[in-house]
This record gives C-alpha cells, structure tokens and sequence, in this order.
C-alpha cells in the first residue's frame, strides 16, 4: 500500500504536464461540438438552483427556518453548488475506468494518474461555479470573514476524498457492473437523503442524526455552509469555526482516514487486473 | 547467436512468465468468485512459463495458432497487462502496431487524438508540432483529420493508428496482421515504412503473423508458440519448418480420431 502511494506520487510527478493536457481535454468534452460553448457549464446547476429554489419554497415550504427568500436561496446554493461536483465525482469515480477504457486497455499509461485527471477537470469547472455563489453571498450584502480561510482546506479535503473514492470504486465497479449499476442507481437517493436541500441540524432523531453524520455529501455540504452561511436555518447564525461541532467534524475526519486507506488498498491490490477485466 | 548481437543490450525479456485466466461459468459465480474460493472455476493458462530474450536491433515473428497466448505476450510487453508470475522486462519506447483502431477517443478529432496520444508518449510540444504534418500527410485523411473520430470508418481509424505509430520514432515496434490495413496502395506504402524502419539498426521488431511469407520478409528469428507455451526459438526458415511439422503431426492426429 505504502507502495501505491509513492508510486502514485512519482507517477503525478513525472506526467504532470500530461495530467493537465488531459483534464483540460476532458473539461472540453462537455462543451465540444455545441454553439453554446462554455455556457453549458452553468445551465444545468443554474436551472437546478431555481427549480428547487422555487419548489422549495413556494410548493413544498419545508425545513426553510426564519430565513428571508433571498438568504434561502444563498442556503440552497451553498448545498446544491458543491453537490454538482461531488455527484460528478462519485459516478463519474466509480465509472472512471469504464470511461476512459482505451488508457487502460490500449496504451501503455500510469492508470493511477487517471482519477487525479478526471477530478481535477471537474475541480476547475466547480471552481467556476464556485464564482457564483460568491456573486450570491456577496450580493445579498454579507463580506468576507476569517472563516473563510477553512474554505481552501475543506476543498482539498473533496478534493482528496473524491480521488480515494475513485481508487476505491473505480476498480470494483470495472469488475462488477453490478455494482456499478447500483452507484448509479443511489445518486438521486443520496442527493434526497444528504442534506442538501434540508437542514440536517434541524432533525430530531438522534440515530438518524448519527447516521448522516456518517455521509461524506452531508459532512462536505455542511462545511460549506457553515463557512457561508452559518450553522443553521435559523436566520444567518454565527459562524463558528469547524470543529465547534465535535460529532459533525469527527465523523467526518472518521470517513475521510477510513476512505483514503480503503482506496489504496483496494487500489494496490487490484490494478493488475483491472486491464484484464475492462 | 552471432557475435554482434549478443553484444547488444536486452530490449525485451520474459523471465517464466505466466499468464493465468479464470474462467467462471456465469457472472453470478464470478462475482461469489470474489469471495469464497470453492466456486468453481476454469482456469486457462494463456501464457504458460514462457522466457525468452530479445535484444536491441533483432526482427522476430511470433508464429502459432489463434489463441496461442501471442497477443497475450504482446500486451505485457506494451505494459498494459501483468503477468500472474514471472517477470516482463522492456527497455525502450514501444508502438504498437496492435488494434490500431483502439487507443482513441472517439469525441475528440483525428489531430485532438494525435496530440494527446503524443503527449502521453512524452513528446515535447516542438517534437508534436514537428510530427502532425508527417502523420497527417501520411495517412492520407485530408480534411477528415479535423472531424471527430466517431465518424471515420475503420480503415480510417486504422490508417490514423499507423501513421501515427510509425512516426512516435520506437525502439521497440510490436506489429499484429496490422499490415493489411487500407486499400493495396496504403499497404504496400506501411510494408515499405516498416522496412524502412527495421533496417534501422536499433530498432526492435516483434511480429505476428499468420503468413509465413511475411515472416520471411520481415524477421530474421521465429518464436513458435502454441497454447501458452514457447516450443520453438530459433531461425525463421527453421521455426516456420518446425510449425508446418506441427500442424501436419496435429492434424493426422485429428484425422485419425474422426
């Protein structure tokens, strides 16, 4: 395993300039061939936000708080904004060999470098959407603040977490399309079930509250919005920093160590055979 | 083995190598495969303790049946497969010559793919810019270079795989019954590339090949190898003698029993 790592790290080294080629072909994948250009970058996240901004808050009026309309549409953004990014991480992460089949199977490429190219193509187009929410937050009168100096550190965290995610589910989902199936399968549940669009404070069950603690989208989404907004739905709380929350934070440090060794576990043990599968 | 060449440093070695498969009856076993070891499985031996060294410069036609184990051989030497035990040794930058059609993505151009294929052989971006014209000049695309892959046909694909394998300047060239590639033209222009390319001392070829005319044109030492195993290594003429006598001994065999 402590092999893995440094060859990954080697490998990141040595084709550094490759990585970026091809990140930002795959970022151009989405884009080539319409009119549109780049534009489509932002449609789907920008017509998400308001279809549930208007859901949300017109037809269903749930878990909304005391906040205003406009704050609650900076709330929504805060989650809906980072799940884009993680949704594409973990189906794209499990899929990743799948989809880039002909670098596995045909050439002669470090198949380790291939998750780190993958998430940082969907990293730089997160960053851009990122851009809007700041637009947001700084447009509905709110400034920046010490806490944001966290917000680097919990981007890395994706960041990482994600390419662990890859190296975990990427190798199995080649050997069973069962489970790549069920992936696919849970990413509209998730998204319901996480705490994006709901206020995870805001749940009295304690055992439920333990349980998604445990979610790496519900952990992710909250330190988001504790770093825009604040802690809860009630009006824009005081922000506190991240560990103020001992339970949130451990929880999510806990999935995090356990994610990363995972992945390089089962990364190390299977890329020998995942060309002979795919 | 003359003199010269075993002075010359090793480009492609197999230490016992051995290449195993398991073989499950239906998905369902497979994936228990993984969990329990007593479902049962057919293990299928696709190379099977084969060790051979081939240096710098040398021309060598694998020779044997369909699902020999030679493409299997091939895929460990361009490092996209391991082996199960054993050790594979490649010293230099291999083209392959292999399923030319594959290795692309389809979204991107013929020119987008040459690029990137470039970049992940490690070409600087002069030595890029300098290679596009040659490949696109040579495989005769025209126009079509700026169109996504998905819309060539599959001789198109193939001439863009051998024009660019044959322009990335290998030290190892692997070829696969890839020299039937386009119309009679195109062909007899990659025969004459390929020899062109061969007779350059350094460069190494391995050569599969069903046509024992082939084998003679192009390669100097044979490696006959039937289910797995490396029966014969030696001189072309002697190895190609050594296959016929095979078959002829095989099929009596198979005769005999109908």
């Amino acid at each position: 395993m402590i092999e893995t790592c440094k060859e990954l790290f080697h490998h990141i080294a040595e084709w550094r300039s490759q990585i970026f080629a091809l990140a930002k072909i795959d970022m151009g994948k989405q884009v080539h061939g319409t009119a549109l250009g780049w534009i489509w970058i932002f449609v789907k996240p920008a017509l998400y936000l308001f279809c549930f901004y208007f859901a949300l808050n017109f037809g269903i009026r749930t878990a909304r708080g005391d906040m205003s309309d406009i704050e609650y549409f900076v709330w929504l953004a805060c989650g809906i904004i980072p799940w884009f990014f993680m949704q594409s991480s973990l189906s794209g992460g499990a899929k990743i060999f799948s989809t880039y089949k002909f670098l596995v199977c045909r050439l002669k490429f470090p198949i380790d470098v291939i998750p780190i190219f993958r998430e940082l193509s969907l990293f730089f187009v997160h960053l851009l959407l990122l851009v809007i929410v700041f637009i947001l937050y700084f447009i509905t009168g709110h400034s920046l603040d010490i806490y944001f100096v966290q917000l680097p550190f919990v981007m890395v965290f994706m960041f990482v977490f994600f390419i662990a995610w890859s190296f975990m589910m990427g190798p199995l989902c080649a050997m069973s399309k069962d489970l790549a199936n069920l992936i696919e399968a849970i990413m509209t549940p998730i998204f319901w079930l996480s705490g994006v669009i709901f206020d995870v404070n805001a749940i009295a069950n304690p055992v439920i509250h333990w349980l998604l603690c445990f979610n790496p989208v519900t952990f992710f989404v909250g330190c988001y919005r504790n770093i825009f907004i604040g802690g809860s739905t009630v009006g824009i709380a005081d922000k506190t920093w991240l560990w103020s929350d001992p339970q949130f934070f451990i929880c999510g440090l806990v999935v995090f160590v356990v994610t990363v060794i995972a992945g390089l576990f089962v990364f190390s043990r299977l890329k020998k055979d995942i060309a002979d599968v795919l | 083995m003359p003199e010269e060449v075993a002075q010359k440093p090793i480009a492609v070695q197999f230490d016992h190598v051995t290449k195993r498969y398991k073989l499950y009856p239906s998905e369902r076993r497979r994936l228990l495969g993984f969990f329990s070891k007593r479902v049962h499985y057919r293990e299928i031996f696709a190379n099977d303790d084969l060790s051979f060294t081939v240096r710098q410069g040398e021309t060598v036609a694998l020779i044997g049946p369909n699902g020999a184990g030679k493409s299997t051989a091939l895929k460990m030497v361009t490092g996209v497969s391991y082996p199960t035990s054993g050790t594979v040794t490649v010293n230099g930058r291999v083209a392959a010559l292999l399923q030319l059609r594959a290795g692309f993505d389809g979204q991107l151009t013929g020119r987008q793919n040459i690029r990137m294929r470039a970049q992940i052989a490690g070409m600087s971006k002069e030595e890029i810019e300098k290679m596009l014209p040659r490949v696109i000049r040579f495989s005769e695309l025209g126009d079509y270079i700026d169109q996504p892959l998905r819309t060539y046909s599959s001789g198109m694909k193939a001439r863009l795989g051998f024009a660019f394998a044959v322009n990335v300047k290998p030290e190892i060239l692997i070829v696969d019954e890839a020299l039937s590639v386009g119309d009679k033209r195109f062909n007899r222009k990659c025969k004459r590339r390929v020899n062109k390319i061969t007779s350059r001392d350094k460069v190494t070829m391995l050569f599969v090949t069903h046509s024992a005319e082939s084998a003679r044109n192009f390669c100097e030492r044979g490696m006959v190898i039937i289910e797995g195993h490396l029966l014969f290594d030696g001189p072309i003429d002697a190895a190609l003698e050594f296959y016929d006598n095979y078959l002829d001994r095989t099929d009596n065999k198979t005769e005999a029993e109908d």
